[in-house]
């Protein structure tokens, strides 16, 4: 099981090196970041990492499907290590934008009115745990190269789905960034406690719905 | 010990091991109590089916060519020098035998057949 | 336990093609070959081994035990050789490695070191950056350094050059030095099974043709060449298949007693090669 959690992380190498230049360029391009932007660079930017990862792994797991699955392993094996990389990938997303932000924020190359806080990875947490658990079933059923279209709608759909809400709803709610900053400033530990309640279930439904799909398809 | 293997030859391949370890040993080239290849190597080393060689072997120990020991290996019998003797005697007394008949059936005397075994013996 | 392999009334159903009650054996200290037109059957079986594909119906077992119940302790003991390219290609030899070693519980470095340098595989080369028989060298090198008592291998030959396949075929023979192994090998090149194979099973359009030791197949099967006015009905139904052509014919027959008694002098008896074997069963009469 760890071996093939290993495994994600391992094929990751050439990605990681792109991400964190790719952090750095971004980073470097709002020098003075006041609250809104900050509070958007700090959930877009690990988003756009964490995402990136799971559609490498996607993309190296299909090419190598029937090795791995002619090591010593089972289906379900296999399906729990895609779910466990993406909390890995969370983390090591946020330790490249909070290292590479404070650092440039300490240099002086840029200025930033807050450090990256536990709440940001939280809620790249839910968007990313979200996004991956509606795509990875569609991806064990169809393989990468036939549901990317799908995992980059998903993935568009989280930045345009605000600005949507926004236009149809007019005037009367305020979305982004106000509603990030609402979320951010509501110490209100049941939100929060309801809110990973509700993600827990969609990972384990999709999980169980992957679970399904995967055991017996006949791997080409 | 050669061992050549002919894939041409209508003789079946294990029988070509057979023939050719008997002849070794005739030939003394291979001597009593000395130990085989294992079934194994020979196929490597010939290239061919380990059921091949394997083959070759039992039909050369249920001759009494060789004897195996199992976890040991394959060994030239002691008494097969004697015993493959009596068994050329046996085919030469045999093939004598169909040279005197037909001797007998175109009317050839004893001292012709004995003047061409002369000269063939000889000369061959 | 001396049975690797062991396989009872294998079935599959594909839209067009029909895996059927295939059934074959492999023991210990064996090579099998197994051969057959492409789309016969061969890949297909073997990914049901392998459990990659699920089958309709029938048993595999393998080291004697169920292949699905089984699976990850039987696949620590598998060693697997596919023609496709499935490695992560980005990663180098020895990145790779790093990769799948801690799979296997009896992986050994040391030998795998052995192999790469045997085959003078470059460690620090990407996958991608290896020609293909380099690939198929380190495929093999990978299957045979866990300790593996089965190595099975998928066309593993195909696209390479003689010289190389000579070679593959080479580290075969040292392998099964090792009485304790056994090696199934699927391939549509006959003569790489020729010398190699203890054991051949021909498939062809999913169905098992025969499964026998190559010593038998080779024994019973016979080319058969005369004039075009011996052959009578009766003559025909003994040949598996005839090829006519204006100076005489040519055909397979695998009762080749009887064609011996009956035409003793008039015809050329000669040995069937596999690939004779194969072409005629499956072109039959054409």
């Amino acid at each position: 099981m760890v071996n093939l959690i290993l495994k994600d992380i391992l094929v990751q190498k050439k990605p990681f090196v792109f991400f964190i230049v790719f952090a750095v360029i971004m980073n470097s391009l709002y020098s003075h970041m006041d609250a809104s932007y900050v509070n958007v660079i700090f959930i877009m930017l690990p988003v756009m990492i964490i995402i990136g990862c799971v559609t490498n792994m996607s993309i190296k797991d299909e090419k190598a499907e029937n090795m791995i699955n002619s090591l010593p392993v089972k289906r379900i094996d296999i399906i729990l290590a895609k779910y466990l990389s993406v909390f890995i990938f969370i983390f090591i997303a946020s330790i490249i934008i909070f290292v590479s932000s404070s650092a440039m924020n300490f240099m002086g190359i840029i200025h930033l009115e807050r450090l990256m806080n536990f709440k940001d990875v939280e809620i790249c947490a839910i968007i990313t745990i979200f996004i991956s658990s509606l795509y990875f079933p569609i991806n064990f059923k169809l393989g990468y190269t036939n549901s990317r279209y799908i995992l980059m709608s998903l993935y568009m759909c989280i930045f345009f789905i605000p600005l949507a809400i926004e236009k149809l709803i007019g005037d009367k709610v305020k979305v982004t960034p106000e509603f990030i900053v609402y979320i951010n400033n509501a110490p209100n530990w049941q939100i929060v406690s309801f809110v990973i309640c509700i993600l827990a279930i969609v990972m384990i439904v999709s999980f169980f719905i992957s679970y399904f799909l995967y055991k017996n398809k006949d791997l080409a | 010990m050669n061992i050549i293997i002919s894939n041409a030859s209508k003789e079946p391949i294990y029988e070509q091991i057979t023939r050719q370890i008997k002849d070794n040993i005739i030939n003394g080239i291979l001597y009593q109590g000395e130990l085989l290849p294992s079934i194994r190597s020979l196929a490597k080393e010939l290239k061919i089916s380990v059921i091949t060689t394997k083959r070759a072997y039992e039909e050369l120990e249920r001759e009494g060519f060789i004897e195996t020991v199992p976890g040991k290996g394959s060994y030239v019998s002691a008494q097969n020098k004697e015993f493959l003797k009596e068994k050329k005697i046996k085919s030469i007394e045999e093939k004598l035998s169909q040279a005197i008949e037909d001797s007998r059936l175109i009317g050839l005397t004893k001292e012709e057949l004995k003047e061409m075994l002369d000269i063939l013996y000889d000369n061959i | 336990m001396d049975t690797i392999l062991e396989i009872k009334d294998l079935t599959k159903i594909y839209k067009g093609f029909k895996l059927d009650k295939v059934s074959l054996k492999l023991s210990k200290g064996y090579i099998m070959g197994l051969i057959g037109p492409n789309g016969a059957g061969k890949s297909t079986t073997i990914k049901l081994i392998m459990n990659l594909i699920r089958k309709n119906s029938g048993d595999i077992k393998i080291f004697g035990m169920d292949n699905i119940e089984n699976e990850r302790e039987i696949k620590q003991r598998i060693g697997f050789v596919y023609d496709e390219n499935c490695f992560y290609e980005d990663l180098t030899v020895m990145e790779m490695k790093r990769v799948i070693a801690p799979f296997y519980k009896q992986w050994d470095n040391k030998v795998f070191d052995k192999y790469i340098s045997k085959f003078e595989l470059p460690k620090n080369k990407k996958i991608k950056q290896l020609s293909k028989g380099m690939r198929m060298k380190y495929s093999l090198a990978i299957a045979l350094s866990h300790n593996a008592e089965f190595i099975i291998m998928d066309e593993p030959t195909s696209g390479l050059d003689p010289v190389f396949r000579s070679e593959m075929l080479d580290i075969l023979y040292s392998l099964i030095q090792d009485e304790n192994k056994g090696i199934l090998f699927s391939t549509h090149i006959t003569t790489d099974l020729q010398k190699a194979a203890d054991y051949i099973t021909f498939l062809n359009s999913g169905k098992v043709v025969f499964s026998d030791d190559k010593d038998s197949i080779i024994e019973n099967y016979s080319i058969i060449k005369g004039n075009n006015g011996i052959l009578d009905k009766a003559i025909r139904d003994k040949f598996i298949g005839i090829n006519e052509n204006a100076f005489g014919f040519e055909g397979l027959t695998n009762n080749t007693e009887d064609i011996r008694k009956l035409l003793k002098d008039k015809v050329l008896i000669e040995r069937a090669s596999l690939d004779d074997i194969m072409v005629y069963t499956v072109r039959g009469n054409e």
